[in-house]
């Protein structure tokens, strides 16, 4: 069977895909093993775009709506004239929609003249190939370009058979699409590794086709039938993923000079927070929070393949959160290489100071912990599992071993208030060296998130997300179902509020790269000598008493209660609340929940904008 | 080669180490000679007495990551920014120029012929002096803040801006395309 796979735009163009990645080396389980190619349609498009315009669409043109198009359809709304054939598709409603969010549209209009030119070449091509199956992997803003380019294909080959799977077709939003467009044949829901070779050995005639899990498909009448998903695959058995075509078709493009490439790599699935406390307003794991992890032995056999195959040392980790054993397995495996990689990766912020200093040296210099806010009580309310002093701690450590912290400052939570906010706002004028979050941002409602699956949690009036409104044409109870991001009331704090708190993340984002503080101990006394060159304090030298105060500020590296630390250094509980009113002061400390924690490094950070 | 020569290459290649370290290096340069300020610019500058106007080219060039190099399984990738570098991405990945350069951590007699320094000479990643020659490119130590990985280009430090205010968990997330939907998020 020839089959060709898909990568549709938007797509990353700096990463290889890797569901085909994965897909492609699974092909060889079928009964009789298919022939594969692989279509990186959104290297097309932005090569097309470039070429069309002289030059004038960039790469980074095409970074911007598939970076940040996402949230507001931008990326969906271009291909629209391709799917339903008309220019021009409701435009009016998707330029009001960017002028309600204030988002500029990027070159969205220029783009949206091209793509059903683009469709109908791309479609051709792949035709030219004559496949009998063509398989689209989508996720995020991949659904309308996939569509228009199936519904030419259907077109051009009626026999070609069309199949779809990916994130976006995880749960109702599958069965959703095959029910609303029906040149879509086949449908997998699901993690696809096994539903795949199924799939594909039901074409070959070795199985039935009620047999591939997940599927859905049409029954004589034309109704979809929907098959029970696959349970979670286990992490051994998925295959190491095959970029060499990706790095083929990368390396022939003329995105080439425009884009430095990363490797990706999956080692892990699920979250194993989440299978307990699931934070209220993540979707990410859809329906399979399970964890599982790949063998320590595995990923090290895989990473030797990868990084020495494609000779890249950027690899972006797609887990959704860091497996724990990994600190003392893989991690130190992975350092004993002796090699300079650059690992991204999700982990939970309750990671001590000897972790940091194991990533650091294995090469995850790029992490997202998951910060999300500075109030403990708010913390709380959203099920994260951490306090607020433990948030500090890791923006502190990570300061001083030279790790990029990726967060938001989220807020929106039922149940939370202005006073939550107050504290933290008082307190943040000292955190100004350590890494500022990206921005603040409301939370939004999706799907399969606790605040989805149970209202009473806080957002009972929900609809789907006024984007989907200029991107389908369809009727509202179904957008309801293939919907992902949902619009609510707001909760929680109010717009006057969430200004304060933005205002407080721009000073702070405007004044990180010119401050530092950092401590010393004092060769003659053991006495803490710090410095502080803060945006925003006195430059000065503090030095701290010998003795008493200094080893007090020193046990305040972890956080700690006033009570408990002052019992383990043997004095009262009040005397160490008077140095710790003075610490807070001088902005020595940040407070929070009842415990304190030093927020002074160890050493300087060197900091880009300094230079 | 005069031993002053050797002293010359030796007090780069700890210049240069000290400089992947972040350290703070107070040295002077008291004679110029044939010192090309744009071939050094990444190692910390001199404090004076100097030549004014090698100085102030030094001082206005030089930024933290300017020429460094990350080292993987049988090859290295150098990283250039200074204004003379021909390409800002370089892979070394022949064995005999890996092992050289390797060997050009320290200084180390150099012939003019080595095949293997050819590529190397070119790039004008070896400071030569008197049939000695030593490796430029530091190795990757310190890392300046904030690092993007997911810089769509290159991703050499200095020149990243600040990312922007939707942030990169939005773009982080974007990466995640096997199954995930979202990272939940809007703008405010």
């Amino acid at each position: 069977m020839r089959i060709a796979l898909v990568s549709a735009p938007w797509n990353l163009l700096d990463t290889p895909s890797l569901p085909l990645g994965i897909l492609h080396s699974t092909a060889s389980r079928c009964e009789r093993p298919p022939e594969i190619e692989h279509v990186y349609a959104n290297l097309r498009w932005a090569e097309y775009l470039l070429d069309v315009s002289s030059g004038d669409i960039t790469p980074a043109d095409y970074g911007y709506v598939a970076n940040l198009g996402v949230w507001f359809g931008m990326g969906d709304w271009i291909f629209t004239p391709a799917l339903y054939g008309t220019p021009g598709w409701r435009r009016a409603e998707f330029t009001a929609h960017l002028e309600r969010e204030n988002v500029h549209a990027g070159r969205s209009f220029e783009m949206a003249e091209h793509s059903k030119i683009f469709t109908d070449l791309m479609a051709d091509q792949i035709a030219a190939t004559s496949p009998e199956l063509v398989g689209f992997s989508s996720t995020f803003q991949q659904n309308i370009a996939s569509l228009a380019l199936a519904r030419r294909l259907k077109q051009i080959l009626p026999k070609v058979l069309i199949l779809f799977g990916g994130g976006n077709c995880t749960g109702s939003m599958g069965p959703a699409i095959h029910r609303n467009f029906p040149f879509v044949d086949y449908v997998i829901s699901g993690e696809a590794e096994d539903a795949f070779v199924e799939f594909v050995d039901y074409l070959d005639g070795f199985r039935l086709v009620s047999e591939v899990s997940g599927l859905s498909w049409r029954q004589d009448d034309g109704s979809t039938v929907v098959n029970k998903p696959c349970g979670p695959v286990r992490m051994e058995s998925v295959p190491c993923p095959d970029f060499s075509e990706w790095f083929k078709a990368f390396n022939a493009s003329s995105m080439r000079p425009f884009v430095r490439p990363k490797l990706l790599y999956e080692a892990a699935r699920g979250c194993w927070w989440g299978e307990k406390h699931t934070c209220t307003f993540c979707g990410l794991n859809q329906l399979t929070m399970e964890f599982r992890s790949r063998p320590p032995g595995q990923v090290m056999s895989h990473l030797h393949q990868l990084v020495s195959e494609y000779k890249l040392l950027d690899i972006v980790s797609v887990d959704n959160i860091l497996d724990l054993g990994y600190l003392k397995s893989l991690l130190p495996q992975i350092s004993a290489e002796d090699w300079d990689l650059h690992f991204y990766y999700e982990v939970k912020s309750n990671l001590q100071e000897r972790d940091i200093r194991e990533l650091r040296r294995a090469g995850l210099v790029q992490i997202q912990p998951g910060i999300e806010n500075l109030s403990s009580k708010v913390l709380k309310i959203m099920d994260k599992g951490v306090h607020a002093t433990q948030n500090v701690q890791l923006l502190r450590d990570c300061e001083e071993n030279d790790l990029t912290v990726d967060w938001n400052y989220l807020y929106g939570f039922p149940g939370e208030s202005d006073a939550d906010y107050d504290e933290v706002l008082a307190q943040l004028p000292a955190l100004v060296h350590l890494q500022p979050p990206s921005g603040s941002i409301r939370i939004i409602l999706e799907r399969f998130s606790p605040y989805f699956v149970r209202p009473e949690l806080g957002f009972r009036d929900r609809r789907p997300a006024a984007l989907y409104r200029h991107v389908y044409d369809l009727p509202a109870y179904e957008l309801e179902e293939i919907a992902y991001q949902f619009a609510t009331e707001e909760r929680g704090i109010g717009a006057d509020k969430a200004l304060e708190v933005n205002t407080a993340v721009r000073r702070w984002r405007a004044n990180y790269p010119r401050s530092s503080l950092t401590m010393s101990l004092a060769a003659e006394d053991d006495s803490v000598v710090i410095v502080d060159s803060r945006v925003g304090w006195p430059q000065r030298e503090i030095r701290l008493a010998s003795g008493t105060e200094s080893r007090a500020y020193l046990t305040l590296r972890r956080p700690r209660t006033v009570e408990a630390a002052a019992a383990d250094l043997g004095i009262s509980a009040s005397e160490f609340g008077r140095l710790v009113d003075d610490w807070r002061q001088r902005g020595l400390v940040f407070c929070d929940g009842g415990r304190v924690i030093a927020i002074v490094t160890r050493r300087a950070s060197i900091k880009i904008e300094e230079h | 080669m005069a031993c002053s020569d050797l002293a010359v290459l030796t007090f780069v290649a700890s210049l240069r180490d000290r400089t992947a370290r972040g350290e703070p290096v107070a040295w002077r340069l008291d004679a110029v000679g044939d010192l090309d300020p744009d071939l050094l610019c990444h190692l910390v500058p001199p404090a004076g007495p100097c030549t004014p106007g090698l100085l102030a080219r030094w001082h206005k060039a030089h930024r933290f990551g300017l020429l460094y190099y990350r080292r993987g399984p049988g090859f290295v990738v150098v990283y250039d920014c200074r204004a003379i570098s021909a390409a800002d991405e370089m892979l070394l990945d022949e064995p005999e120029e890996v092992q050289l350069f390797e060997r050009l951590r320290q200084p180390a007699p150099l012939g003019r012929s080595d095949p293997a320094a050819q590529r190397l000479r070119a790039a004008k990643l070896l400071l030569e002096i008197g049939g000695m020659a030593v490796a430029l490119p530091y190795r990757e130590s310190r890392i300046a803040l904030p690092l993007d990985l997911f810089s769509m280009g290159s991703s050499i430090p200095a020149r990243i801006s600040a990312p922007p205010a939707t942030g990169p968990s939005r773009t982080v997330d974007r990466a995640k395309r096997g199954r995930s939907g979202g990272s939940g998020l809007q703008q405010a």
